[in-house]
């Protein structure tokens, strides 16, 4: 319904604004004798398709600008939120997720604004009070990982979901090993994170 | 949770037992069921008048099941149709092999019934106790369990001890948009009811020591909280020691106070909280960068345990120290390089004896195994062996505990006695957890009808 009523007032306002550009094509014949006028008419012409050219290229050069810093903060949250993995019963943090969470640090350090929520997780193995409290442990594990870079502690906050939710339910050793992780999510300065060096 | 372990794991130790025994690690074995002559127990169906037969037989069936969960009587299958009725004969139940008699007659009351019950003992051709109580109409809320009292009560006359019928299992369900609720059932499996619930985690219920109070976890808006509910009235208040996380609460033996785990200032701890005040958090234990958690006090108060990583092996063991903090001794085995893990300790509450949940290899699934709190790195006994078996709580007569299992029949809470080996469903489902049996909710005496005539014991 409403698709249909604004086809139909462009069809109303396309030719009223086809009309209004064409307006100013008979002037030379009617204007002819004043040939000074005609040329200074015409110079503002060229000088107004001179800027409008300048802003198009501005624009487009601004549009350029803020879609590669859309993609800049779309891969700076990517980084940010990338979800690091422990070893079974482990907190300790093993050597792909030092290198994750080493991703994490300079574009903490461009983001000062930027704060962090970690949630620890546990396979379904074990006591569920046990998994609550080793998902806190690697949500703390990670935390202070970050903060060994000298990054400010207050940044983060840690809490734990234990077993309680799997990144996939199944029960196997598949299952586990992403089960068994900790995920963090952007929870102040999403909105115009930045990558280092721009 | 979803807990299902593979059957294949589930025969490391069914399946090649020989292997399993070499690979068990010193200090563990397996427990086998305690074959002491158990008494036969005939329970004759008992009588009353035509308008009230029917309630007379579902107290009979009541208090021959609870006899029955009970393990410590064999019980009569069957009773011969000239047995079901007149004048007991001893020679007769002598020849049937039967030890003891229980007799009901059931009267109409001004709020339901009175239950006579005799209690013979046959191989002496004498009564062996008596006694008349009041029981609630049967569609009174507290019916069965005043007939489950009753049932204590006759074990009591019988093995000097009382049952454990008049209880209930507190427990929690996981759902699966994310809320947890808080439910409760009778000891018998009758009655599974949702109490409480919540949207975000609801963890831990554990009762006040004279089971009406139930404390447990949450962690909705407002971050982690205790709640203490009134089991009787359904009011409850909040609770909020503070911290990151509250983990394992349990009673002080006097009530007043709770011990957990608490996660603050990204440190884990042992504390103590005032209850009646409502403040003053008081640090236990919690070194540095250990995690330290499930709090249980002793049956005397004067001694704790608590889980701890403190040996630094990733794994979580079990220590007991004095109440007030100190020094620690390891109570499960540990062997370096084994990958042990023992957690969910459970401390029984008519002996030294604990409780708890591990396995003492990677491979391994979890299987409930008891230790002596006396004796700190002594002989740990495995009470099951097949299937993932975890969290067990100890019923008040420190013999039976309930426990989640899973992979060895449907998955759910099930009931062990850790004697007779004997064990069955409290209640199936995959997503019930943290069941926590309650003290004795009722006693006999409670019942009583004070006009009876005295008892006649000789």
């Amino acid at each position: 319904m409403l698709r249909q009523m604004v086809l139909a007032a462009l069809v109303i306002v396309l030719p009223l604004a086809t009309c209004a550009r064409r307006q100013p094509a008979p002037a030379p014949v009617s204007a002819a004798p004043d040939t000074a006028g005609e040329g200074a008419r015409r110079a503002a012409e060229r000088e107004r398709a001179r800027q409008d050219s300048i802003a198009r290229a501005r624009a487009a050069a601004e549009e350029a600008a803020r879609r590669a810093g859309a993609e800049g903060a779309a891969r700076a949250r990517a980084i940010l939120e990338e979800t690091v993995f422990f070893d079974y019963d482990e907190s300790a943090i093993r050597s792909d997720a030092q290198e994750s969470l080493a991703r994490k640090v300079p574009i903490l350090r461009a983001n000062p604004g930027a704060r962090i929520r970690i949630s620890g997780h546990a396979d379904e193995r074990g006591s569920v009070e046990y998994n609550l409290a080793l998902g806190m442990r690697r949500a703390a594990a990670a935390r202070q990982y970050l903060i060994g870079f000298g990054i400010s502690a207050d940044r983060f906050e840690t809490v734990s979901f234990g077993e309680d939710r799997p990144a996939d339910p199944a029960s196997n050793e598949q299952a586990w090993t992403r089960n068994r992780r900790a995920e963090f999510v952007v929870t102040a300065g999403a909105d115009n994170l930045v990558m280092p060096g721009n | 949770m979803r807990r299902k372990m593979l059957a294949a794991a589930g025969c490391i130790l069914a399946c090649t037992g020989p292997l399993a025994a070499q690979e068990q690690p010193r200090g563990i074995r397996l427990a086998a069921p305690y074959n002491v002559q158990r008494p036969l127990v005939a329970v004759r169906p008992f009588t009353a008048a035509e308008p009230i037969a029917e309630a007379a037989d579902s107290l009979t069936a009541i208090v021959q099941r609870d006899l029955t969960f009970n393990r410590r009587f064999r019980m009569l299958p069957a009773l011969p149709q000239e047995l079901q009725a007149g004048a007991v004969d001893y020679r007769q139940w002598n020849a049937l092999n039967v030890v003891y008699l229980v007799l009901g007659e059931v009267t109409p009351s001004e709020r339901g019934y009175v239950l006579a019950v005799t209690v013979h003992d046959i191989v002496y051709g004498r009564v062996l106790n008596q006694q008349r109580y009041a029981v609630p109409a049967a569609t009174e809320p507290d019916f069965r369990m005043a007939v489950h009292a009753v049932a204590d009560e006759v074990v009591r006359w019988i093995a000097q001890t009382p049952g454990i019928a008049a209880t209930r299992i507190a427990l929690t369900r996981q759902n699966g948009g994310g809320s947890y609720d808080l439910l409760l059932v009778d000891s018998d499996g009758y009655g599974l009811r949702r109490v409480a619930g919540s949207g975000g985690q609801l963890y831990s219920p554990t009762w006040s020591p004279n089971g009406q109070r139930l404390l447990y976890a949450v962690n909705a808006d407002r971050g982690w909280q205790l709640i203490e509910r009134d089991v009787a009235s359904g009011s409850q208040r909040t609770i909020d020691p503070g911290g990151e996380m509250i983990l394992t609460p349990s009673y002080s033996r006097d009530g007043t106070r709770v011990l957990l785990g608490m996660w603050r200032q990204n440190r884990s701890e042992l504390v103590e909280y005032d209850l009646e005040r409502q403040c003053c958090v008081r640090r236990i234990s919690g070194q540095g960068n250990d995690l330290e958690a499930y709090p249980v006090p002793s049956p005397d108060g004067r001694r704790l345990l608590f889980v701890s990583d403190r040996l630094h092996d990733g794994r979580p063991h079990i220590f007991v120290m004095p109440a007030g903090g100190g020094d620690a001794a390891l109570l499960t085995p540990y062997e370096r390089g084994q990958r042990n893990y023992y957690t969910s300790p459970a401390w029984s509450p008519t002996s030294s004896r604990v409780a708890f949940h591990g396995h003492w290899n990677s491979r391994g699934t979890y299987q409930i195994m008891l230790a002596d709190a006396d004796r700190p790195g002594g002989q740990i006994e495995q009470v099951t062996a097949h299937g993932n078996n975890e969290d067990p709580s100890w019923a008040p007569d420190g013999r039976h505990l309930v426990y989640t299992s899973s992979g060895d029949g449907p998955a759910g809470l099930y009931i062990l006695d850790v004697e007779s080996q004997e064990r069955r469903v409290l209640a199936p489902g995959g997503n019930l957890r943290m069941a926590e049996w309650s003290p004795r909710l009722l006693r006999a005496a409670d019942v009583l009808v004070r006009s009876s005539p005295p008892n006649e014991e000789m």
